[in-house]
């Protein structure tokens, strides 16, 4: 198996120094409240430029992976989640540190994270070749109904509001319009000389995911948040091992629900983690001890959202669909080096994507052994005043930016991107959508435009587009990913309202 | 979400669609197919939008608890930020980033004002700034502008 033949790359000098130091700056960016994983994968792009693809790669994919696991422990010691995957690991693990557990509850943080890591790196190492196969017989058409199956399903199924995410998507494909056309080479939408070069991806996603959490920080700051803290208990650490393991049921409902979420294009970690705790709540003879306290509420959580990581890289490693916004971010990072997702990435570059998936499988352990080791001062990162980060980001944010191109019109964009991003997150839209179209844009248009010439030489652009079985799949995933989503919605909405209504009922009763 | 901000959310979002509609229409040059198609569709999905919202009854109970915009917080960092951009080149990137972090680092402190919480933000902001000298200038050799200072 190409696997075992490029491992020893993996731990090979500088890619092994790479590994080892990005868990633990992972662990510690995860650690920090506020700091998302989507946030520091998007801040750390512009460090890749100077290494080679693989090397860059690893960089971004253990961040992904050590951020997701370190971000349970502001989860854990002050009640707010390092990531949104980390919600439900709050749930029974901030109770354990208020009762003395703190230790305990980060020992099974990090072991639970590495078996669900693990068996989302396994799953896409063995599911991918599968479905690049797939990919093999795709042409501009199909690639270009790819390309908004990718933006509709994060649109949809990563928005609080079906319409908003889709609107986002589509106004981010618009930004990524901007510059040139890819065929004719003409110049469009330059309303100023910042705009010269088009809106890249490295400037929009530093600046849509890094400049609103600088505003949020800064408003923790001012309202005093994040302040209670709990003192570490003394634990062996082999004690933690062998109790984690022998929860098999948690870890084995966290680590397959985490799996098949992270399958699913764009519904994001902390839905993994969530459904995961929900389940295993269900199934536990003791369901009232959850939300009390109960380790099995972490382990199943923290395995959901860590086997959830190496899922969500099988649809865009193979089909350039990311599973979650920070798939999105490290798809990004991947066609900055180059390199296109599909076969070609396991044909002509199989050992940049062999030596990626073997230092994802790795990292697993790093994460678990750092971890443990990191856990017992974690408290001295989650006491990092809040204004002191917000500070420290919006630098880092200017310094990266500007370090990609040399350019300050780019740092103009991704100041201006981030501050518009803030606050239209106040009306309810995200920036995962935006990111997408950013990214997606400007494949559909190539294909799109490509599918055209075509198309006149055969049927004409109806026929061309939408017929063939693979074309006619993928539009019905489409509107099956925003069918489910509006049902969804509907739903959610139903229910809140007659929530709503009962406590009225209540109240005047 | 007020029924008013919601509204008004829905009326700004179409009012940006229909911008962009004819920003893509308008030059009459080939090249712009795709942008026309793209901004076609975020019309109609902004109308869309418009037209659920105006339809929708929000009930009164969930703008009990309505959520604002900081603006105490946020307008101090916005002219921290707009500085930076507007000066950076002129006095140097260090510089300029130096005063910035410094200037949030103190303003942001909670507690009484004292000369200690300004030399405290200062020395962390310079400490900083010397560590992202080395990653970025000695490191990764990225030349960041110099200006009148550095």
């Amino acid at each position: 198996m190409e696997l075992f033949e490029y491992l020893p790359q993996v731990l090979s000098g500088w890619n092994l120094v790479i590994l080892i130091a990005g868990t633990v700056v992972g662990l510690l960016l995860g650690a920090t409240p506020g700091l998302s994983p989507t946030m520091a994968v998007a801040l750390l792009i512009p460090f890749t430029f100077q290494m080679d693809a693989t090397s860059g790669l690893i960089l971004l994919g253990v961040l992904y992976t050590s951020t997701v696991a370190g971000g349970a422990v502001s989860a854990i010691l002050v009640n707010i989640p390092g990531a949104p995957a980390n919600i439900a690991t709050m749930l029974d693990g901030h109770p354990m540190a208020k009762k003395g557990r703190a230790t305990e509850a980060l020992h099974y943080c990090f072991i639970s994270s590495g078996v669900g890591g693990v068996i989302g790196v396994l799953v896409l190492i063995f599911f991918t070749p599968v479905l690049v196969g797939f990919a093999l017989s795709f042409g501009p058409s199909e690639l270009f109904w790819t390309a908004i199956l990718g933006i509709t399903v994060i649109g949809s199924l990563g928005s609080s509001s079906v319409l908003k995410g889709l609107i986002a998507g589509a106004f981010g494909i618009w930004i990524a319009l901007i510059g040139f056309n890819p065929v004719a080479g003409t110049e469009r939408f330059v309303f100023t000389e910042h705009l010269q070069g088009g809106v890249t991806i490295i400037p929009a996603l530093i600046g849509l995911f890094a400049i609103p959490q600088v505003f949020q920080m800064i408003e923790m700051a001012r309202q005093g948040r994040a302040d209670e803290t709990f003192g570490m208990e003394q634990r062996p650490v082999w004690t933690s091992i062998i109790y984690n393991l022998s929860k098999v049921r948690a870890l084995g409902i966290g680590s397959v629900i985490g799996t098949l979420v992270g399958l699913i294009p764009g519904a994001g970690g902390q839905i993994a983690g969530l459904i995961a705790y929900d389940q295993t709540k269900k199934f536990s003879p003791d369901s009232d001890a959850f939300g009390h306290g109960e380790p099995e509420g972490v382990i199943a959580s923290e395995s959901a959202n860590n086997s959830m990581v190496g899922a969500s890289l099988v649809p865009m490693l193979s089909l350039g669909i990311p599973g979650s916004p920070t798939a999105a971010v490290l798809l990004g990072g991947l066609l900055i080096q180059g390199l296109f997702p599909g076969p070609d990435l396991f044909t002509e570059h199989a050992p940049v994507a062999w030596t990626f998936m073997g230092a994802l499988l790795v990292s697993q352990v790093l994460l678990v052994v750092f971890g443990l080791y990191i856990s017992r001062f974690s408290k001295y990162i989650i006491r990092i005043p809040k204004h002191y980060m917000a500070a420290a980001v919006a630098i880092l944010a200017v310094f990266g930016t500007y370090s990609v191109q040399n350019s300050v019109s780019d740092v103009i964009i991704m100041m201006t991107m981030g501050v518009a991003m803030y606050f239209a997150t106040w009306f309810g839209f995200s920036p995962g959508p935006v990111v997408l179209g950013i990214i997606l844009g400007p494949i559909a248009e190539t294909n799109f435009l490509q599918g055209e010439m075509i198309a006149q030489a055969t049927g004409g652009n109806a026929q061309y587009f939408l017929t063939g079985n693979i074309n006619i799949l993928l539009m019905s995933l489409c509107v099956l990913s925003i069918g489910y989503s509006i049902f969804a919605e509907y739903k959610a909405k139903a229910k809140r309202r007659s929530q709503e209504t009962g406590r009225t009922v209540g109240v005047e009763s | 979400m007020t029924s008013l901000k919601r509204h008004l959310t829905s009326l700004i979002t179409l009012l940006i669609a229909v911008g962009l509609a004819v920003a893509s229409y308008w030059p009459s040059e080939p090249g712009y197919e795709f942008p026309q198609i793209i901004a076609l569709v975020l019309v109609a999905l902004s109308a869309i939008h418009l037209l659920v919202t105006v339809a929708t009854r929000k009930s009164h109970k969930a703008n009990f608890a309505e959520a604002v915009i900081p603006w105490a917080g946020v307008i101090p960092v916005l002219l921290i930020l707009g500085g930076l951009l507007l000066i950076a080149e002129r006095l140097g990137f260090f510089v300029t980033s130096f005063i910035a972090f410094a200037l949030i680092a103190v303003l942001y402190t909670q507690g009484p004002w004292s000369w200690r919480r300004v030399i405290r933000g200062c020395a962390i902001s310079a400490i900083f700034m010397g560590v992202l000298y080395a990653v970025f200038v000695l490191l990764l050799e990225v030349q960041v502008p110099k200006g009148a200072l550095i």
